[in-house]
């Protein structure tokens, strides 16, 4: 049985569409990431599931049972706000005690729900400390001991990590998995940071203008994207256009004005306009007289340092926009500001969609 | 483990925390705010219909009975503008300086602007007088501004100075509070891209806080336009003789000297009563409406810059001169005044023969309506705000939210006269203690509401969020978070209806002759003695305005204790 159902959830602030009719299922001990671009509707859509904000059409269901009408306390979920909201004037251990104080547990009970709790957080030691005292990243793991201690198996988390810095970000993701995992709790978190997703969820949903637009496993969603939006949303890719002449089970054959292009398999037919898209850490420079399909000259126009790459933006008469190369430091040193290159894109590597319904270049915008 | 208590709880929050139940207790506060504030407020208006033949056989056609009512209005209204004009022009400049300059005992000037709200009005009205005014017949003055150019007798000038200091610490707190919320940011970056500071100052800061403006003009014209007691006493003892109709009077004052013959027994008075009254609540809350409207739809209309001339006035001697007259302003025209009546106290003898059962009767009259007063504020006006804040109708949140204020803007006097009239119309006789308590209920329950709502809208609703998902329902997530967390705000509120409270003269004389509370008392104590014609016995009134003003003192600064914690905190 799924833990969380939706079904058509629609909602609308002052006209304004924020969640279009989502259907969605989490299965049972699921750790699912919905990542989406801000103002998406992530957070409305986490809201409208913890009973916090009330859907305009559709239901919730938990665990099978249709919740949509009931107040947040009464659905058995919990869920942890981007500020965590450890409330101010309670020590740490009254935080973790509150849940279970206000639903009535006995009170050895709720000591040794609280004990465990903040064992497994590694802050028992701190626990008398109020929360103004605790570092950013104490306060975010006494925040999720305080909503394991609510004994759900349910959990929501709205960009539980947002409010910490970069190196602790990293730290801490991956310890969030592996608490629900251990405790068999069913996970929703809510990010805008597609590594986060990937790293974290078994699959991500992709949210966008309060559409998904795509729900899968984390290297599905990456390598094999439902439309230019998510390939470019998920990494940095290149789009290129063309016209469909042929599809075989192999590849998908087009040609520009000036030229033909080789790639994936596709659903599209001849004469279809299409964008094709490549990773730009699947563009490779050729070395010279080596031969390749989809070869194309390009120009350096700017190289970025990112640390271990090193990241090219090229013109080329194939596209107008700039074309954007990622290469292993080593293999890119060579290559300076103003060089000219020959690139290639494998054809398992050049993916093909159909032109969206409003241009390109309005469904690569981000806002 | 007293599993048995713990059953019986929590049944109880199943049923408190069901819609329905919870429904009914919204509707009930809803009922009671409606029913004991609002109506029992506006209730004279309803003589406007009912009683429009007296008003026009005995009232409008009286010319002379019309002047004295437009000559009181007309003094009321002056008097409330030009000093809420003389706040703005000083406030802002010391508001200014509180907020922006860091340097010792700030804490202690802030404390020393507030020190006049202590002293109830009605000595206030004293003291002022004593200070700046001519007293026929009163031996033995110290000597104040008066001895300089032989004190002013009149009633403008006179009202005018009393009600600087009733209203200037209002002035200068709200325009603060607003300031102090200002990013300074905005200025930096003026002044980096190279305005002066004057030029920053006046194009930036200025137009972002005209709400400030509103709600500082609206306190200050809403409390000059209320006042009775001071406005009595000074009126009293700058005509060295028992107020009449034909005294020089303000609309408050008339509305006391007339309730005086009515009660007395001259019954022909009441359409005249009631129509200068329902006068005074008419334009005041015109006036509100106004002033809002204006403040929020006025644009500071100087955009041009003068760069040289600004620059030259943001630096050297001239900001000097500015400081150094706003705190001129302060000292001369508020502080000393307020408490001028100690320098009298130092120089007179006691009274002979005093009634001290009255004099403490007053003292308890007045500690015991105001706790009674503000407990029933607190037990209906924290759910009030809980529905305003909270409520699923925004709409009704906004309107109950206006509707608040109204007890406010009224002038007390006439609200009290209104109250008075609404019980005694609904047959309820011979309870004035508990009338006049249901007056001051009604003009100290938007402070309550006010604070309040100001909490709740500064809480973060994460909070009370987060503690429904984790299992808590409204009443204990109330109870444990959101409660904690604004009881600075509550207590504020608490303390400002007290003190409100025991300095009021005007609702308490208005709704009964036979209340004494000791603001009533002191308002007494001072009317002529017909015989000798000096005021009966100022130095009763000074001990009376002492002990009043010592313990409003201490709760303004528990408040202010009280409020910097929350600071802290947040």
């Amino acid at each position: 049985m799924p833990n969380i159902l939706l079904r058509g959830i629609a909602k609308r602030f002052d006209g304004r569409i924020a969640i279009d009719h989502i259907d969605l299922e989490v299965k049972n001990g699921e750790y699912m990431a919905i990542l989406g671009p801000t103002g998406a509707g992530k957070t409305t859509l986490l809201r409208m599931i913890a009973g916090l904000t009330q859907p305009d059409e559709g239901d919730v269901l938990i665990g099978g049972r249709d919740v949509t009408k009931l107040p947040p306390e009464e659905r058995g979920l919990t869920y942890m706000s981007q500020t965590y909201s450890l409330f101010p004037h309670l020590s740490m251990w009254e935080n973790v005690r509150f849940s279970p104080e206000v639903k009535g547990l006995p009170p050895t009970d709720t000591d040794r729900l609280a004990r465990e709790m903040l064992l497994l957080v590694n802050l028992l030691d701190r626990r008398d400390a109020f929360p103004r005292e605790l570092s950013g990243g104490m306060q975010q793991r006494t925040a999720l001991a305080r909503a394991l201690a609510a004994g759900t198996n349910v959990l929501l988390l709205d960009e539980p990590l947002r409010a910490l810095d970069a190196r602790l970000r990293i730290a801490l993701r991956l310890s969030i998995r592996k608490l629900c995992k251990d405790l068999g709790i069913t996970a929703l978190h809510v990010t805008h940071d597609q590594e986060e997703a990937l790293l974290v969820a078994d699959r991500v949903a992709i949210l966008r203008h309060g559409k998904i637009e795509q729900l899968g496993l984390s290297r599905q969603v990456y390598d094999d994207p439902s439309g230019p939006f998510v390939a470019q949303f998920l990494g940095e890719a290149d789009f290129f256009l063309g016209e469909v002449d042929e599809v075989t089970p192999e590849r998908t054959l087009l040609h520009s004005k000036t030229r033909h292009w080789e790639a994936r398999p596709s659903k599209l037919h001849p004469g279809q306009d299409a964008c094709l898209a490549v990773k730009s850490e699947n563009v490779r420079v050729l070395k010279d007289g080596e031969d390749a399909i989809n070869t194309f000259e390009a120009e350096v126009t700017r190289r970025l340092f990112l640390g271990k790459f090193l990241g090219f933006e090229m013109t080329s008469a194939e596209t107008t926009q700039p074309v954007k190369v990622r290469l292993r430091a080593e293999e890119g040193g060579r290559i300076k500001e103003g060089s000219k290159v020959r690139l290639a894109v494998e054809p398992r590597n050049f993916m093909v969609f159909p032109i969206p319904p409003g241009g390109l270049a309005k469904e690569l915008e981000v806002e | 483990m007293g599993q048995g208590g713990t059953d019986w709880r929590r049944s109880l929050l199943d049923v408190f925390s069901r819609r329905g139940v919870r429904g009914t207790g919204y509707g009930l506060v809803v009922g009671f705010f409606i029913f004991l504030v609002l109506l029992p407020t506006l209730f004279v208006l309803s003589y406007l219909f009912t009683g429009w033949n007296d008003i026009q056989t005995v009232v409008l056609a009286d010319r002379g009975r019309m002047d004295i009512i437009w000559n009181a209005i007309g003094l009321s209204f002056g008097v409330a503008f030009f000093v809420t004009f003389l706040d703005l022009i000083f406030g802002l400049p010391l508001a200014w300086f509180i907020v922006r300059r860091n340097f010792r005992g700030k804490s202690l000037l802030n404390t020393i602007i507030d020190s006049p709200l202590a002293v109830p009005t009605a000595g206030l009205g004293i003291s002022v007088v004593l200070f700046w005014g001519v007293i026929p017949n009163l031996a033995n003055r110290p000597a104040g501004a008066w001895s300089l150019f032989g004190g002013t007798s009149s009633p403008f000038w006179i009202l005018v100075l009393l009600h600087l200091t009733t209203t200037f610490p209002y002035m200068v707190r709200s325009l603060a509070a607003i300031l102090d919320e200002i990013d300074l940011e905005y200025e930096t970056a003026a002044r980096i891209s190279g305005a002066s500071k004057l030029t920053a100052a006046r194009t930036i800061t200025l137009p972002m806080f005209r709400s400030g403006l509103a709600t500082g003009a609206i306190l200050c014209l809403a409390k000059a336009l209320s006042e009775t007691g001071g406005v009595m006493a000074a009126l009293t003892l700058i005509s060295g003789r028992v107020l009449d109709e034909n005294s020089a009077l303000n609309g408050t004052a008339l509305i006391g000297v007339w309730k005086g013959s009515y009660d007395a027994g001259t019954s022909a008075l009441l359409p005249a009563l009631t129509f200068v009254s329902v006068l005074m609540i008419l334009f005041s809350l015109l006036l509100l409406v106004v002033v809002k409207v204006l403040t929020l739809k006025f644009h500071i209309p100087w955009k041009k810059v003068w760069p040289s001339a600004e620059a030259r006035l943001s630096k050297g001697a001239a900001p000097r001169v500015r400081d150094g007259a706003t705190f001129f302003f302060l000292a001369i025209m508020v502080l000393v005044p307020s408490f001028f009546i100690a320098a009298y106290m130092a120089t007179s003898s006691p009274t002979q023969g005093v009634d001290w059962g009255m004099f403490t009767n007053g003292l308890l009259l007045s500690f015991g309506i105001a706790a009674a007063a503000t407990a029933v504020d607190l037990l209906l006006g924290i759910p009030l705000a809980v529905l305003i804040t909270r409520g699923k109708f925004k709409r009704l949140g906004g309107i109950l939210d206006t509707l608040v204020n109204i007890p406010y803007i009224v002038p007390s006097a006439a609200l009290g006269l209104s109250l008075g009239f609404f019980y005694r119309n609904m047959g309820i006789r011979g309870f004035d203690i508990l009338l006049v308590t249901l007056a001051h209920v009604a003009f100290t329950f938007p402070f309550v509401v006010r604070n309040v709502v100001g909490g709740m809208e500064g809480l973060d609703r994460g909070y009370e969020d987060t503690a429904r998902t984790l299992g808590a329902r409204p009443f204990q997530a109330f109870r444990r978070i959101i409660f904690p967390l604004i009881k600075p705000s509550i207590l504020a509120g608490a303390i400002m209806a007290f003190t409100r409270s025991i300095g009021e003269t005007g609702a308490t004389i208005s709704v009964s002759g036979n209340v004494q509370t000791a603001p009533v008392l002191i308002v007494n104590y001072i009317k002529q003695d017909p015989s000798t014609l000096r005021p009966r016995d100022l130095y009763t009134a000074g001990l009376l305005i002492a002990v009043l003003s010592i313990v409003t003192f201490v709760a303004i600064l528990l408040m202010r204790f009280v409020t910097r914690r929350r600071r802290k905190n947040a």
